[in-house]
């Protein structure tokens, strides 16, 4: 096969779940430049394993390099920030998005989007824990099943339920309470107005 | 079917996952029980919300565009680095327009880069001979030396999936001599990693197979306790033979293994 013919098989196979890469890579970075930077990096790394690829499952087999991809930025990301505090290693280097983005979620300028239900479930997404926050986007945003999502994330079918069973339960409580907080900010509000 | 029974099957259920027989099951068990009932329409409440309202960030403009550059970039990036015959390069520079060769500079520098930070990366390490040999006198072990059974690699390489993240590509030799019983999952350095037990006469030989991150290397064969290792790993797979199998008779099963991945 020659490079011309190689290029083209790759992309035929690959190109197709670059969209769903970056979907993954934004829910797990939560920033669009960082998305682009990870999937770029899993593109190149497919790139050079496509021999090793049996042609099964080109979404998963794509889906799992993205998220290796992903795994070893947000490494140097932790490793550059403990750098940048003068410390070798704590656990603050080690929180992940999820912590920024809560943070991010207390901004004032953000608290106008509280009102919205797509806000809520978005943000309710975005602050699960990475193991609870990829099992949700795989299987609810990119439809994949359940022997996919265990190939993906390199973690067997049994794991699989239990922490998309235990993620789905925090997804409930956190949106139970972002309803009653809004019922009462909006309740507030009238009775700061009258 | 009981209650925590049912809690445990309802995510499958909705999901989809669960054969039909199954989900008949989870059906009827729904039906008769208000608390399970109420569990399954919440849980089916929140995949639709999920479903209706979560956001699937579109990438920006010219994102795929930039995935088929950096994909030219690598392969031509590829050629270069295997063509080392002078004539072909001088063709290979020629040919490439002045506004592709930026971002083919960029990506040999970028695959340079990631050879260097591989070799700091598991795989790159050397295996233990000990642990090695253990796992293979594991696979001459009558009893839990194979957890699926079956020289036919339709049925081996897919029971690995979702048990190792990567594709095992099990064959059956037994016409060279190398009849392929079966394999299972081990862990090696932390890792998941797939043994593939076959016969060989009166021997059993184990193939090792474990992703690596490193560049590919011919095999390299060493002794250990009575047993031969043989090591060598070609795209993004590294291999290990273990056996007390006579050395000429595995240098033509790695043959074989290297002439069929």
């Amino acid at each position: 096969m020659t490079s011309a013919d190689r290029a083209a098989a790759f992309e035929a196979a690959v190109l197709p779940h670059a969209r769903a890469a970056f979907s993954l890579a934004h829910w797990l970075t939560r920033d669009a430049h960082d998305a682009e930077d990870v999937v770029q990096e899993a593109w190149l790394r497919a790139v050079k394993y496509f021999e090793s690829f049996d042609g099964s499952d080109a979404r998963a087999w794509f889906l799992m390099i993205v998220r290796n991809a992903f795994h070893r930025w947000n490494e140097r990301r932790a490793r550059a920030d403990a750098v940048r505090a003068g410390k070798s290693s704590d656990d603050e280097s080690d929180r992940d998005v999820a912590a920024a983005a809560a943070s991010r979620a207390d901004d004032p300028a953000r608290l106008a989007e509280r009102a919205s239900e797509r806000a809520q479930v978005n943000r309710a997404i975005g602050e699960l824990p990475l193991e609870y926050r990829e099992v949700v986007v795989l299987r609810e945003l990119e439809g994949l099943s359940y022997k996919e999502i265990a190939a993906v994330v390199s973690i067997p079918i049994g794991t699989v339920m239990s922490r998309l069973a235990r993620a789905r339960e925090r997804l409930r409580d956190r949106l139970a309470a972002s309803g009653r907080e809004d019922r009462d900010a909006r309740g507030g509000g009238a009775e700061a107005r009258s | 079917m009981n209650c925590s029974e049912c809690r445990l099957a309802l995510h499958a259920h909705l999901d989809g996952q669960l054969e039909v027989a199954n989900s008949r099951v989870v059906d009827e068990h729904v039906a008769g029980c208000a608390a399970c009932a109420e569990e399954s329409a919440a849980l089916r409440a929140l995949g639709e919300r999920l479903r209706a309202q979560a956001e699937r960030p579109e990438p920006p403009a010219g994102f795929e565009e930039r995935l088929r550059a950096s994909l030219r970039a690598a392969v031509a990036a590829g050629d270069a680095a295997s063509a080392a015959r002078p004539v072909r390069r001088a063709a290979f520079v020629a040919f490439v327009p002045r506004r592709v060769f930026i971002p083919l500079a960029a990506a040999v520098l970028v695959l340079a880069w990631f050879a260097g930070f591989e070799a700091g990366r598991p795989g790159a390490r050397e295996r233990s001979l000990d642990q090695l040999v253990a796992l293979h006198v594991r696979s001459t072990n009558p009893s839990g030396a194979i957890e699926v059974a079956s020289s036919d690699r339709h049925t081996v390489n897919p029971w690995f999936q979702g048990r190792v993240p990567f594709g095992v590509g099990a064959r059956d030799f037994a016409e060279q001599g190398f009849a392929l019983l079966g394999g299972r999952v081990e862990t090696l350095d932390g890792a998941p990693v797939a043994a593939l037990v076959y016969r060989h006469g009166a021997h059993v030989v184990t193939v090792v197979v474990a992703r690596s991150a490193v560049a590919d290397s011919e095999p390299r064969w060493s002794d250990e306790a009575g047993y031969r290792l043989a090591t060598w790993r070609a795209a993004g797979l590294e291999r290990i033979v273990v056996s007390d199998a006579d050395r000429a008779g595995l240098e033509a099963f790695v043959a074989l293994l290297r002439a069929g991945s």
